[in-house]
């Protein structure tokens, strides 16, 4: 065991020796600045679309706050939708008031069908 | 250290031609680790490049010069497993794969008849290869830095930011692995 454990050693040692040297190209240096470069000028362009859109975003906060802050006329649709109960009710009494029948306004009691004589 | 830590603190400064200094003084160095990590001599360069531009992006966060060289071993590791994991999506042309034609062409273009002693070298790259194929991709890499690269324990642990009695054991069980596909070549008679 020990052996072969100093035979893998020396195996390693001479694939050290039989891995060739990788001598750097000429473009090796102007590659690096080149992509240095290249993701700075991304980086500057993603940096100028942040401060764009943030630019943007608080504009229209500031539009939506001033249209918030502005108060406006009900229209007359949204009467009828936003209609309090109280107001329906005092509706529905001037219905009556201009002749219409009182069974018309009577609640109907619904019975089961076993309690119908 | 290849360089003075001043150059370095100066690099970190944002000095183009400190950094150019600290490109040239380790390149070489850096280009042989990649070219053991990855094992593809075509690609070896781009990695070196991506290692040095993440360098210049990153040497601000480096606290103290003197830490200088686990971290652009750990800049290197990293580099060379997202090339390898980058390769493993990429369809790769093997020898296996080739015709006899391409194959004789391939040669040809290697550089025709070698010399005993590469053949030789090569041989003991083929036998590595093969051994390493019984660990990880993870394992291999550890066991290349330690091994081949002769980097210590301290020095790993600074590059893997493991404690040292984890990397012993993990490094320990690569290795007997390596070992016993080591016995079991020689026992077939494949040294």
């Amino acid at each position: 065991m020990t052996e072969d454990n100093r035979e893998l050693d020396e195996l390693f040692r001479r694939y050290r020796a039989a891995c060739p040297d990788v001598e750097p190209g000429p473009n090796f240096m102007p590659g690096v600045w080149d992509r240095i470069e290249r993701n700075r000028s991304f980086s500057l362009v993603f940096d100028r679309f942040a401060r764009l859109l943030v630019t943007v975003s608080a504009l229209a906060c500031l539009v939506l706050a001033a249209l918030n802050l502005v108060p406006r006329e009900p229209a007359a649709a949204d009467t009828a939708r936003f209609a309090s109960y109280a107001d329906v009710l005092t509706a529905a009494d001037l219905t009556m008031e201009h002749g219409l029948d009182a069974d018309f306004a009577r609640p109907r009691v619904m019975l089961p069908p076993t309690y119908r004589h | 250290m290849l360089v003075e830590q001043q150059l370095i603190e100066r690099a970190k400064g944002g000095s183009p031609e400190a950094f150019n200094q600290v490109v040239t003084a380790y390149r070489k160095r850096i280009l042989g680790t990649i070219s053991r990590l990855i094992g593809r001599p075509e690609d070896v360069e781009d990695v070196a490049q991506e290692v040095f531009v993440r360098l210049y992006y990153s040497l601000e966060q480096l606290r103290t010069a003197e830490v200088f060289e686990p971290w652009l071993h750990r800049l290197t590791v990293n580099a060379s497993y997202d090339y390898l994991r980058r390769s493993k999506r990429r369809p790769e042309s093997r020898m296996a794969d080739m015709t006899e034609q391409q194959v004789i062409m391939a040669d040809s273009i290697a550089g025709g008849k070698r010399s005993v002693e590469d053949e030789e070298k090569g041989r003991v790259r083929e036998l590595v290869d093969e051994l390493f194929r019984h660990v990880s991709e993870e394992d291999r890499i550890l066991l290349t830095l330690k091994e081949v690269e002769g980097l210590s324990l301290k020095e790993l642990e600074a590059v893997y930011k493991v404690n040292e009695n984890a990397l012993k054991v993990r490094l320990f069980r690569a290795r007997q692995r390596v070992l016993k596909a080591y016995q079991g070549a020689k026992a077939n008679g494949k040294l």
